[in-house]
Parts: C-alpha cells; sequence; structure tokens
C-alpha cells in the first residue's frame, strides 16, 4: 500500500497518479480554446508508443514538415518559413507558400506523396474540442437580384454531439533543424469529404476533418493496416446526424471567450432534413 | 469548455482535462488563491475520493471536487 495526499490507495493507483502527475505538468498546450493552424504553434497529439496498445499525449508543431531527404528539401527555419509563406525562386518566378496543416484523404498514400511514409507509418490523432470553419454567403445585389462576387465569411464551430472531445485522424513526422540541430515532431489533420452539414458549412471546398469513432481512432493508431484500409479511415465521413455546429462572432479569435454562439438574422439556416429553422435570439451564454 | 462555479463570492472557472482515462480539472480562481488541478481517484478500500495533482492540497481538492460533483449532479437533472 501506499499513500496519495494521506489517503491510502493501491499500488496501481499510486502509479496511475504519478502518471497523471506527468501528464498535467505538461498539460497547458492541451486546454487551449483556439488554436490556429496559421500560427503553426503546438496542439496535443495522441501518439501511440512503440510496442505497446497505449499512447501518449504529446504536444507537435502542427504544420507537417516534410523528410529534409525527401522533397521538397527543407533542412533549416529559414526554408521552411519560406516554403510555408511562399518565396521568390533564384529564377525571380513566385512560388506559392505550402502549409502542410491538412494532408487529403483521398491521396495520402498515393506513391510520390510527401505525407505517404508517415501515413503507412506515423499516424497520430488530434485531439478536439471543436474546429472553426467559415461559411461563404453570396449576398443578392439590391438592384440586378444576382449574387455578388464577393462572399460574406460566417464562422462556425463544429463538434460532436455529446462528446466533449473527440479524435481527429492525423500523421506525424519528426524533423531536425540542420543549422540548430533543434529536433521537433510535427504533424498534419487528414480531411475527408464534407457531409450533409460540414458541406454546407464549409461550402468553399466541401471538406472535413477526418472525425474518427473511438473504434476507428484505435485502429488507425494500433493497427498494422494497408494502404487501402489507411485512405478508407482517412476518408472516414462522420455521419452528419452526429455533428454539433454554431455560429460565433466574426472576430471570435481574438475573444477572450472564442467559443461564444453568436446569431446572425440575415444568414440563412443549412439546408437539414427534417430540421426546423431556429427562432431567432440574441447572444446566448454556454454555461 | 470551461464551467463557472461560485463560493463565498470566490468564482471558480473549471477546465475538464482532456486526458483519456482521468478525470481531472484545473481550476482558477478569480480570488489570489494558486490554481489547483483536482483528480478523482480511488481509495484502498475502492472508495472514489477527490485528490490534488500534485500531492499537497487535499483539503482544497476535497472541497473544491464536492462542488464539481454538485455541478454536474445539477446539470443531469
Amino acid at each position: 500500500m501506499c499513500y496519495y495526499n494521506g489517503t491510502k490507495v493501491t499500488k496501481d493507483e499510486y502509479i496511475r497518479l504519478k502518471h497523471l502527475e506527468k501528464l498535467v505538468a505538461n498539460y497547458k498546450f492541451i486546454d487551449r480554446d483556439v488554436i490556429n493552424g496559421f500560427d503553426f504553434g503546438v496542439t496535443a497529439i495522441v501518439k501511440p508508443i512503440p510496442g505497446k496498445e497505449d499512447f501518449d499525449i504529446v504536444p507537435m508543431e502542427w504544420g507537417f514538415i516534410p523528410d529534409p531527404l525527401g522533397w521538397p528539401f527543407i533542412e533549416t527555419r529559414e526554408q521552411l518559413f519560406n516554403v510555408r509563406r511562399g518565396y521568390k525562386d533564384a529564377r525571380g518566378k513566385w512560388n506559392e507558400g505550402i502549409n502542410f496543416l491538412n494532408a487529403v484523404s483521398e491521396e495520402l498514400v498515393k506513391p510520390g506523396k510527401v505525407y505517404r511514409k508517415a501515413a503507412q507509418e506515423r499516424r497520430c490523432i488530434f485531439l478536439s474540442s471543436g474546429y472553426y470553419e467559415w461559411r461563404h454567403i453570396f449576398p443578392l445585389n439590391k438592384r440586378t437580384g444576382e449574387p455578388l462576387k464577393t462572399a460574406k465569411k460566417y464562422p462556425y464551430r463544429v463538434g460532436q454531439k455529446d462528446k466533449n472531445y473527440f479524435w481527429i485522424a492525423g500523421v506525424w513526422q519528426e524533423w531536425t533543424d540542420a543549422e540548430t540541430g533543434e529536433t521537433v515532431e510535427t504533424c498534419a489533420a487528414t480531411t475527408a469529404k464534407g457531409n450533409l452539414v460540414t458541406g454546407q458549412i464549409h461550402n468553399s471546398k466541401n471538406r472535413m476533418p477526418t472525425m474518427l469513432t473511438d473504434e476507428l481512432a484505435w485502429e488507425w493508431l494500433f493497427e498494422n493496416l494497408d494502404d487501402r484500409r489507411i485512405t478508407e479511415i482517412a476518408s472516414f465521413q462522420m455521419p452528419w446526424e452526429n455533428i454539433s455546429y454554431y455560429t460565433l462572432a466574426k472576430d471570435f479569435l481574438s475573444s477572450h471567450e472564442p467559443w461564444k454562439e453568436h446569431f446572425y438574422p440575415e444568414l440563412p439556416p443549412l439546408d437539414i432534413p427534417g430540421a426546423e429553422a431556429p427562432a431567432p435570439r440574441g447572444q446566448i451564454e454556454l454555461f | 469548455m470551461p464551467f463557472e462555479l461560485q463560493l463565498n463570492s470566490v468564482t471558480m472557472k473549471v477546465y475538464e482535462l482532456a486526458i483519456p482515462k482521468y478525470t481531472a480539472f484545473r481550476v482558477e480562481f478569480s480570488s489570489r488563491r494558486q490554481p489547483l488541478v483536482v483528480a478523482r481517484t480511488k481509495d484502498a478500500a475502492k472508495e472514489i475520493f477527490w485528490t490534488s495533482i500534485p500531492e499537497g492540497r487535499q483539503k482544497e481538492a476535497e472541497g473544491v471536487g464536492t462542488l464539481i460533483d454538485e455541478y454536474f449532479k445539477k446539470k443531469k437533472n
């Protein structure tokens, strides 16, 4: 028997609590309201422990950095910055930036693709309490009745019904800066075709992060998968009936309460069979 | 998303920690009290109790833990 905080606990429980201490010590990176991918900051990732059906929750840099020995030859932070933000090459030609935040599931394991080896050997899970997406609405020209060319963008928070946290499939890659020797673990989330709800919210691209059921998350992390199954799981479309969503204030990214619902009277509801349009209301508190 | 608890004019902002297999919360106080992490665990007799993570603030953990239990009980009803 052991004592924790003066209370008699079993050895197993004592070890569990000591393990929890370690997790909590590293926890600050998990509990953030909004993680903006374009900041390329750290995010909480579930990573399998090799040889065990167990995992750690670790901070990883969101923004996959490809193997420095492969394409596109990113060996230093400066080169990485250029690749992410775009740059002019030696001939003066502008190269568009590639952020490597998201990996398209349908192309994940195709030969020559940057995520192929990671998808086969280094799969992980993003721990998420909700993600943010913008719905594009094209207002009508008052004179002609035709849609305007510039869309109004309405932010949504999307989650999984009855779940505080859910799983998003991802892949990871260790990368070492050739100048400083700094080694980091980096990751990308996989994306699938949007379902009835998420497709209408992310209506500019009709994509959604690959939200997994508990069973599929387990399989993604721990099973030996062939390319066909990797693609199948990465393309999994969480049923639209399981999706929760609501609109946010347009400045939510700089708000102290970014998750707070905001109602837009002019915004048409999503076209969901059997769903009634919500009654107009003002801002509501979640708690 | 955090929820709030009130006691004796002190507001506590409670964040559930997303650590699989554990029930743990970080509590921030509107007073000058240091933030506290509490977790549900079992004693040797398999009785569930609240404890602080790390060790050292057992009384506070039990007090805050009781408030958290009450919050979820009310939410359920």
